[in-house]
């Protein structure tokens, strides 16, 4: 029924998918929290992509830019009601394991209030924290994605650290200092 | 720099996003200042704290291993192709500009252009409210209303079959109140979009006498009078006009074809439409209920002489959309007059099937009664499709054509104009440049308006050779198809202007723009 693709279209349709697929679908699950809504939203974006493909012109970005922008529109234009419904944290924080179980308990309990202060950011907030601290864009690329000014990224990145900083604060029964230091090891 | 500003600093700073200078008096400061170091310690804390969390949750996430398979199924199902959208602009919107309205339904040809930001996806929802914020507007002819219709039935029809749909319509433009204030009809339309045959008939309901009639039969272009209830006893005349299918346009590059999901998400996603309810038959059915609110000048309709006046206010317009399929089941457009809502319009949706490609229609009318078939071998009197035009012809037809000098490298003109516009107050044509990429540049004529009804909205006005003005507006961005235009209109001389749109960049459309020259 469909109007004849040919074989290269599909092929370059199916490498796009392939490659890319992480990118929309981690993009999505962090701006929604849930995997049926990032698996949605995986189908819509490249819906969209394989309609607009031939209109794509690398001149005009690159095509991570773009498919950045197409995921961030339609996560912003979908908004979930928000009871993030967070997947249950996994216990496989190998150095956690070597603390006492006291310890654990509250990294577990730190770690969910964590992921519960970044949902609650407002989406746009959300939104400059991911592509920054996820996918460690340039602040250039991440107004070219918004289609916003550079200084509006700068502050709405500030703002956001700033909000998060607050929450974090409250969130953790030990100073500040010690619940930070276990991310640190971490990474 | 006081801690103040350094403070908002600190987050480029970490980042590496500040200049050099700026870094540098950030640095200076730190050097001196306790309370800020501890700001930005704290804020390097956040900062991993973040990364870390993210990285965390999105561990976790992967794409199902069907999410391919998923997507193969669904691209079949939804039929999308990505030509896109055709500019005709017969009944059809410039992006970005609201419609010219073709009224030779009632004998006069009106052309009015304002400038707004239209979702042309909107169209066919809006298509019966938003005609109502015109001045001097006339009621929009059936055939645009299920032009639009036929947009959201494409996904199904696509490559084969004919599409049938059959709508009741209720009008009552000048919301007269009691029980005769409007008129209810039936439209019945066919079209194949394989071959272009189309045919549309309207009958005056109950009675099912033909009010109107729209069509082709691939030799012959049927075109009619418009009936309304005073002449509902007179015999419709019905034109008969020879058009070639290869000169034709209509056909060309089909424009995308949205899902009736997509049409009803493009439009959950206007500011000005909001869903107002949820609704549910009796037969377990659900249907959204989707509410646009129009603000409306005053308006004055001139039927066959007779010139009435609706004052302004607001009018609402709701569409009731199939909760499964997405598909348009009903709209209903009401204003208020005298504290009374009374309905000016309303639509229902009674079929909307794919026929069989082979199925067995009769485009050339013969089966309709009630109406006498005249032929108009000069084209003098019905209403012609618009035809491909060389630009020799455009020249011999009008003396205020314009066009680019040179084709651009990659692109394509086209230009249509239809062949019969001895009725019209300018002549109209369009000229398309389009590449294969789908991008196109697009010059049409216009009315010519006095620039002072729209030169103080235009974001850039410059001046391009031989004293021609040009006025460029706001990008406008289809939300449907995720285009963003370029627009501008182009005083070209004392008694011609011409509009652009295009969805190139503005310094492109700028250089293309110093290549246009009025056609000898």
């Amino acid at each position: 029924m469909l109007p004849a693709k040919n074989e290269k279209q599909e092929k370059a349709f199916s490498d796009l998918f392939e490659k890319y697929k992480n990118l929309v679908y981690k993009t999505a699950f962090l701006m929604f929290g849930s995997k049926e809504d990032a698996d949605e939203a995986l189908q819509e974006v490249f819906i969209q992509v394989y309609r607009f493909l031939p209109g794509y012109d690398p001149r005009r970005g690159a095509m991570t830019t773009w498919l950045y922008r197409i995921t961030i529109n339609y996560c912003l234009a979908h908004r979930r009601k928000q009871t993030i419904s967070l997947e249950p944290l996994e216990d496989v924080d190998i150095l956690a394991m070597q603390e006492p179980v006291e310890t654990r308990v509250q990294a577990n309990i730190d770690r969910r209030s964590i992921r519960h202060a970044i949902m609650d950011l407002s989406e746009k907030q959300r939104v400059v924290i991911i592509l920054r601290y996820y996918w460690d864009l340039p602040y250039k690329e991440i107004a070219q994605i918004l289609s916003i000014p550079l200084g509006t990224v700068k502050s709405r990145i500030d703002l956001a650290l700033k909000t998060l900083g607050t929450t974090f604060q409250l969130f953790s029964a030990e100073p500040a200092k010690d619940a930070s230091s276990i991310w640190e090891r971490v990474l | 720099m006081k801690c103040r500003q350094i403070s908002k600093k600190l987050s480029a700073y970490l980042d590496q996003e500040l200049t050099t200078g700026v870094a540098k008096q950030v640095e200076e400061h730190l050097i001196t200042c306790e309370f800020c170091r501890l700001d930005l310690a704290e804020l390097r804390r956040t900062r991993q704290t973040a990364a870390a969390a993210l990285y965390e949750m999105a561990a976790s996430a992967e794409p199902s291993a069907q999410a391919w398979s998923s997507l193969q199924s669904r691209l079949k199902v939804g039929q999308i192709s990505h030509k896109k959208k055709e500019q005709s602009w017969l009944s059809r919107l410039a992006p970005g500009w609201k419609v010219d309205i073709n009224v030779g339904l009632l004998g006069e040809f009106v052309m009015k252009q304002k400038i707004a930001v239209l979702l042309s996806g909107v169209l066919i929802f809006g298509i019966l409210g938003f005609f109502l914020t015109y001045k001097n507007v006339t009621p929009v002819s059936a055939k645009q209303i299920l032009e639009k219709a036929y947009e959201v039935q494409k996904a199904a029809n696509l490559a084969t079959g004919i599409s049938h749909i059959k709508v009741e319509r209720y009008s009552n433009y000048e919301a007269k109140e009691g029980k005769d204030a409007g008129i209810t009809s039936i439209l019945e339309n066919y079209t194949d979009y394989q071959t272009g045959n189309y045919r549309l008939v309207e009958y005056f309901s109950p009675e099912m006498k033909v009010r109107h009639v729209d069509g082709y039969d691939g030799k012959f272009t049927y075109s009619s009078d418009y009936l309304d209830r005073t002449r509902k006893d007179e015999t419709l005349v019905v034109y008969r006009s020879p058009q070639s299918r290869e000169k034709l346009s209509v056909l060309d590059d089909m424009g995308p074809i949205f899902s009736a999901e997509e049409t009803f998400e493009a439009m959950r996603m206007d500011p000005k439409i909001t869903l107002e309810s949820m609704m549910s038959s009796s037969d377990g059915k659900k249907a959204y209920v989707l509410v646009a609110v129009h603000t409306m000048d005053k308006q004055y309709f001139n039927i066959n002489g007779k010139v009435s006046v609706l004052e302004g206010g607001t009018s609402r317009e709701r569409m009731v959309f199939d909760a499964s399929t997405y598909e348009l089941l009903e709209t209903e457009t009401t204003v208020k007059k005298d504290g009374n809502e009374i309905i000016t319009n309303s639509l229902v949706f009674l079929t909307r099937e794919a026929l069989p490609k082979d199925a067995r229609v009769i485009w050339d009318m013969t089966d309709l009664k009630g109406i006498k078939l005249e032929d108009d071998l000069d084209w003098t009197k019905g209403d012609l499709i618009p035809e491909k035009i060389t630009e020799k012809e455009l020249a011999s037809q009008t003396s205020t054509a314009y066009l680019l000098e040179n084709v651009p490298q990659g692109f394509e003109l086209t230009i249509t104009a239809n062949p019969n516009q001895k009725k019209n107050p300018y002549y109209l044509y369009v000229a398309r440049y389009q590449n294969a990429a789908g991008d196109y540049f697009n010059i049409q004529s216009t009315e010519n308006e006095p620039i002072s009804q729209y030169k103080d909205e235009a974001q850039e006005v410059f001046d391009l050779k031989d004293g021609m003005k040009a006025f460029i507006y706001n990008k406008a961005n289809d939300s449907l198809t995720g285009d963003v235009y370029q627009m501008a209109r182009v005083k070209v001389s004392e008694n011609a202007t011409i509009l652009i749109n295009s969805t190139l960049s503005l310094e492109k459309v700028k250089s293309l723009l110093d290549g246009l020259v009025k056609v000898k």
